[in-house]
């Protein structure tokens, strides 16, 4: 029996020998028994088989699929050199001296597909809806590559794009004695959970303060760790992950 | 062989040594494994930071080297006569130094290679002088160990290495890609221009930031050159310069822009005719 569902992020417990459901337009995720507890997951990208994976459950006779909006980091596959998502504001922020502001900005976001067993999950497959760029944080020598994202500063929450963005809330500090421009941020984004709520996606609250360093200049970014209410929390990074990054190579 | 003991005194291979002095010489000996073994720790400490693979050899001659300068105090402090032991040793010295000159060098090489680390396990580095290239597997006390991109082992000296310009290809986050594409004259650059760009927006591995640059750099004597300049993940630099390169000549040939061939113009004009009507030109194999 073929049963295709709208998708929204959060648990799927596959039942029936067929199960299709699809991501963004051009995007299917196809699950297929084989036989009893044997599964063939498989990515549709139009026409194109982008992705498929033999997913063996004999043990638990079940497969619980759980869909969730990840850190932007795993693609194209096999991707592993950022940790960190760089967010450069179409708009850059001017801000007083001493002065704070809350205001919120969209970032890109991957949707990772995860078996669950156990109360454990394992990403077997992860997928980007959109084209996302990474970018280089200061020199080839001394920087960091990151995901890149330009976007809008809006100070009501935005509507993010289903499946590709998440709205992130930022508090911004500035403790500098002038007024600074602030063209970027910095996000250190590896290994940290987003919330959900449907097919929408949110981050913790970044604080960011603009200090005086010992050389120069520079930004504490730190993702507050927090709950969102009216909003899941995917649990799929069980390692304690650094949450906060100095940006020292101006901002 | 101890003969006799008067008050006080011992007597060793026939000198009598006074009890006293024994006991000295023996502190001084302790006192010297003792110094040894804390001067150790933080050295080895530091070499394990900063030269991870010759901490142990080093710690280990820095251990031996005081208790070595306890020892000669002690048999000094009996009142036993040193020059000829001490001469004797020089001149060993010696010739044990020019026996193992190129070992020492390697050892010290290596200690200050790993200090200076120019380069660690895993790197893909190639060593111009010695024309080998290849990622490094082991850095010991004597030698570099390397897989050379052939699949082959190759061990380097130390000394050569450290005395030689070393490329290291995965040091720095980033490398810039660069792709020399030629158009024929009569093409239009800008939509060359516009296609190749598209190429490059196109794959996510190419960074945002630093831009990618695409310019006409020469005119070349058979076709336009452009350059394609663009930042890329170390990890990223061979298999964004393939898929690129393919690209971009895929895109090219779609979008009906020609890469020439090499084409020679070859003028006859001195004797056997008259200037200009007894040239020849050669067709170009497009022609």
């Amino acid at each position: 029996m073929l049963r295709e569902e709208s998708l929204a992020y959060g648990e799927y417990v596959i039942e029936g020998d067929e199960w299709r459901s699809r991501v963004a337009d051009r995007m299917m995720l196809s699950i297929k028994r084989v036989e009893h507890g044997k599964y063939v997951y498989e990515r549709y990208e139009g026409e194109k088989r982008a992705a498929s994976r033999f997913i063996d459950t004999s043990v638990s006779n079940e497969l619980h699929l759980c869909i969730y909006p990840v850190a932007p980091v795993h693609t194209p596959q096999p991707a592993n050199y950022a940790r960190h998502l760089l967010l450069k504001f179409k708009d850059p922020l001017v801000m007083d001296t001493k002065s704070a502001l809350e205001c919120y900005i969209k970032m890109p976001v991957e949707v990772g597909i995860f078996e669950k067993y156990d109360n454990r999950v394992t990403m077997i497959d992860v997928l980007a809806t959109k084209l996302m760029k990474y970018a280089l944080y200061g020199m080839p020598d001394n920087g960091v590559v990151c995901r890149y994202r330009e976007s809008t500063v809006y100070f009501k929450m935005p509507k993010a794009e289903p499946f590709a963005e998440a709205v992130a809330h930022v508090r911004l500090h500035n403790y500098l004695d002038r007024i600074v421009t602030v063209n970027m941020l910095v996000i250190p984004i590896e290994g940290i959970d987003l919330y959900y709520s449907g097919s929408e996606a949110m981050l913790d609250t970044v604080n960011a303060v603009i200090r005086q360093g010992v050389r120069n200049e520079v930004v504490d970014v730190k993702v507050e760790e927090g709950s969102e209410s009216g909003w899941s929390k995917t649990h799929v990074n069980p390692a304690v992950v650094t949450r906060s990054y100095t940006m020292e190579l101006g901002f | 062989m101890v003969e006799g003991i008067a008050l006080g005194t011992i007597e060793i291979l026939g000198t009598r040594i006074e009890l006293l002095r024994v006991l000295i010489s023996i502190a001084i000996v302790a006192a010297g494994i003792l110094i040894a073994r804390l001067v150790r720790i933080p050295v080895s400490y530091f070499l394990t930071k900063y030269a991870p693979q010759a901490a142990p050899l080093a710690s280990k001659a820095v251990f031996w080297i005081i208790v070595g300068i306890a020892a000669l105090s002690a048999i000094g402090n009996l009142g036993v006569e040193l020059t000829g032991v001490l001469l004797a040793g020089g001149i060993a010295g010696i010739i044990i130094g020019f026996a193992v000159q190129s070992t020492v060098a390697n050892l010290f090489s290596g200690l200050f290679m790993q200090i200076d680390r120019a380069f660690r396990i895993g790197d893909a580095i190639e060593v111009a002088e010695m024309n080998v290239a290849g990622v490094v597997t082991d850095i010991t006390a004597f030698s570099v160990v390397l897989r050379r991109f052939d699949g082959v082992y190759v061990r380097l000296p130390n000394e050569k290495i450290f005395t030689s310009q070393v490329r290291n290809f995965g040091r720095n986050v980033a490398r810039r890609v660069e792709v020399t594409v030629g158009i024929a004259y009569r093409e239009d650059m800008n939509k060359a221009i516009e296609v190749i760009r598209r190429i490059v927006d196109e794959d996510a591995r190419i960074l945002a930031i630093p831009e990618p640059r695409i310019m006409v750099w020469d005119l070349g004597s058979s076709s336009v050159n452009i350059n394609v300049w663009c930042w890329v993940p170390t990890q990223e630099f061979f298999n964004v310069r393939g898929d690129l390169v393919k690209r971009i000549k895929e895109a090219l040939d779609t979008n009906g822009i020609e890469i020439p061939f090499q084409q020679v113009t070859v003028w006859f004009g001195d004797k056997g005719g008259k200037d200009g009507e007894d040239r020849l030109r050669l067709p170009s194999l497009n022609e």
